[in-house]
């Protein structure tokens, strides 16, 4: 009885994809981007990087040595702080980060899409709408540590987030008008097998990699984190566990922009044709697709090496004078291609 | 480099493996786990008291890298779990080592480094110098002025091994306290001068 | 070419102070000269300094003498931009009685950069410069500013090198 109940929440298609893709597959890679992260930038500046703990893996299990040392540090609350906010912001951001999972579709298959059919039609919006959320916690839990980095930290991510908005969304829809369809689904089936957007509208491309690098403060625009100027940005007064949902959450998030980008700009699981049944219908689909991610989630973490950080009034410059524009051109680019039929 | 035996921070995958198999099976338990994730996540915390700091930042720099121990320098002291006292302390500059090591969460260690954080150094008998053995309680202190950037790089694993062989992290886990030592209290309030 | 310019500096400075009409003593130093001026003038005698093109403060610096019991109180300048005079230190001081506080007139008005010397005097020998913006210890904590650590009365306690080590915690 009580089996069954379990079975069949964990069996309804939204729970199962947010608890194995959304959290599984996302903790698993924040752990490789992290530690691709630091590797990258070692070698770049010719050091080793992360090693001794497990040389032939090149060090990754030191990711997994910090994750436990995060997980059992002492967690400290200071005395000033709101402890309601600066407790549940960390954790509803996290998970909200990773919600809009629940309404992606990883094959064409209708059998294993999360939604009906019929809520399926208006799937990227609201998974659009649902990525917008979390850095609304990440402002709460500045606000809520009552520290002055912390603050200026929130605040500039209050900054960032009305700059690159926008521009995300400009871009998705550029997509959107092309296909004439909201459905990810849809979307994804019409690039197959190679007619991918990110060849068709390079513009709408670069201007959505933009904004997800701004958004998750990937590194030439770390700006609400950047340690020599804001300590930690928002996340100052966070130790231990809550520190790393916080840290977890902004790869989760990078990672779940990965996923709706490889929907939407790198042909979803293009090459490949879902066929009947779990195995050929949904699994390989959805690896192709989480691969796509992972190697955007990568090429980001690659900025850090080679980037330096934008000033905060340098960054809302490119966001608004140079990156709006791009995207409004990919917005027009993809109307034209609709009118043509090109897609 | 040949892998040894027991010793994790040379193993390989295949002692990785075991280990993780010996945690699952229960024979290992948790708290060496714990000691094992924090010996190779000692993060040091951004904290310049003196002279030796331009050894220590050599030493996470490309040529002697000490980020290949699994520890990075790190700004916030609110997610570090290792204080380097880098040379000298001065009266004023204890009050911000002491509240530095009292901002930082618990299982957490302390390097003293040079010739002056062990006995004063050049600065022996000064009135405006203390040794940081009287602010916080050190674990491994590093000769030399200024030392080397490879003996910091020994002091690291040094601590690491010493974290390992006394369970320090997981006792703390465990039982709330160091197992080896007393909360060093500074006899005299390093920070009494100091108003808001 | 040093000693050229630091006889041009020394005239220089020598009129200076002679048309205010400031009395002054001279003190010769190996590669500086200083005057020796009343306290009651020593804003006035700065002030001809500073007109006379010696814009910079590259010391403020205090003696203890207990036997005579004075403190001097020396501040040395230069020009950073005048060729004739560049690198000639020209001094210009007065000696205070030797009290617990010690006043004299704060100098930050006049040069800029004397500042946070004089805070470090203030630190170290107690003396008080009235007018001065933020006078308080720099390097020093407060309670121990208050004995006055480089007056030759401060005694430094003899210390054993093992006094207080914590052996028991070793290892």
């Amino acid at each position: 009885m009580v089996l069954d109940v379990v079975e069949a929440i964990l069996g309804f298609p939204p729970v199962w994809q947010v608890l194995v893709v959304g959290f599984g597959f996302s903790l698993l890679v924040s752990v490789v981007a992290v530690w691709f992260e630091r590797k990258t930038a070692a070698r770049v500046q010719r050091r080793l990087g992360p090693y001794w703990a497990s040389p032939r893996l090149g060090g990754l299990l030191h990711l997994v040595a910090d994750m436990l040392r995060y997980a059992f540090q002492q967690v400290i609350i200071p005395r000033g702080v709101d402890m309601t906010p600066f407790l549940v912001a960390p954790i509803v951001g996290m998970v909200i980060s990773i919600l809009p999972v629940a309404v992606v579709p990883f094959t064409s298959n209708p059998q294993y899409w999360p939604l009906p059919p019929g809520a399926m039609e208006y799937s990227l919006l609201i998974a659009l709408a649902i990525t917008t959320l979390p850095p609304i916690f990440i402002v709460a839990a500045g606000w809520a540590s009552n520290n002055k980095f912390a603050v200026i930290g929130g605040l500039r991510e209050a900054f960032i987030i009305t700059a690159y908005e926008l521009i995300a969304i400009l871009g998705f829809l550029a997509v959107a008008a092309a296909v004439g369809s909201f459905n990810l689904a849809v979307i994804a089936e019409a690039q197959n097998p190679v007619k991918w957007f990110m060849l068709l509208n390079p513009l709408a491309f670069l201007a959505v990699i933009i904004a997800v690098a701004m958004s998750t403060s990937a590194f030439p625009f770390e700006i609400p984190e950047s340690e020599s100027e804001v300590v930690a940005g928002p996340f100052t007064e966070y130790s231990g566990l809550l520190y790393a949902l916080n840290m977890g959450g902004a790869y989760m998030r990078r990672f779940i922009y990965g996923i709706l980008i490889a929907l939407t700009f790198m042909g979803g699981w293009a090459p490949y044709n879902p066929g009947e049944g779990i195995f050929a219908g949904y699994i390989v689909p959805s690896l192709i697709v989480t691969v796509k991610a992972l190697i955007i989630v990568l090429a980001i973490s690659f900025l850090r090496a080679v980037y330096g950080r934008y000033r905060l009034d340098q960054a809302l410059d490119i966001a608004w004078r140079l990156t709006l524009p791009l995207a409004l051109l990919g917005l027009a680019l993809g109307i034209i291609q609709a009118f043509i039929g090109l897609a | 480099m040949a892998a040894e035996e027991g010793k994790v921070y040379v193993g390989n995958v295949d002692v990785a493996a075991r280990r993780a198999r010996d945690i699952l099976l229960g024979k290992l338990k948790l708290e060496d786990a714990v000691d094992w994730a924090t010996s190779f996540s000692l993060w040091p915390v951004h904290l310049t008291t003196s002279c030796c700091s331009t050894e220590f930042a050599a030493t996470f720099g490309p040529r002697f890298d000490g980020e290949q121990f699994g520890s990075l320098p790190w700004v916030s002291p609110r997610q570090t779990n290792l204080i380097v006292i880098e040379g000298t302390v001065t009266r004023k500059m204890a009050c911000a080592v002491r509240i530095t090591w009292e901002q930082m969460p618990s299982p957490k260690f302390a390097i003293a480094m040079g010739a002056c954080a062990l006995d004063g150094g050049l600065f022996y008998n000064s009135y405006n110098v203390v040794r940081p053995w009287e602010v916080i309680p050190i674990d491994i202190y590093i000769p030399g002025c200024p030392p080397r950037p490879e003996s910091v790089a020994r002091a690291i694993v040094e601590l690491q091994r010493k974290i390992r062989r006394k369970h320090l992290a997981g006792e703390w886990v465990r039982t709330g306290w160091r197992p080896d030592r007393e909360p060093v209290k500074p006899k005299e309030d390093v920070c009494s001068w100091w108003r808001g | 070419m040093a000693a050229d310019k630091l006889s041009t500096a020394r005239q220089r400075a020598e009129e200076a102070l002679k048309s205010i009409g400031v009395s002054y003593s001279v003190e010769e130093g190996a590669n500086f000269v200083e005057f020796i001026v009343d306290v009651a003038r020593l804003k006035d005698a700065a002030l001809a300094l500073k007109n006379a093109g010696f814009g910079t403060v590259v010391s403020v610096t205090a003696t203890d003498y207990p036997k005579k019991n004075t403190i001097k109180v020396v501040y040395h300048v230069t020009s950073m931009i005048d060729d004739e005079v560049k690198g000639a230190i020209i001094g210009v001081g007065v000696y205070l009685p030797r009290i617990d506080k010690p006043s004299m007139p704060s100098l930050t008005g006049v040069w800029l950069s004397a500042e946070f010397m004089e805070r470090e005097v203030f630190e170290f020998f107690g003396v008080e410069f009235e007018g001065h913006p933020d006078l308080k210890p720099l390097l020093l904590i407060p309670p121990l500013a208050e004995k006055r650590p480089l007056r030759k009365d401060f005694v430094v306690r003899e210390e054993n090198i093992y006094e207080g080590v914590p052996f028991s915690n070793v290892g």
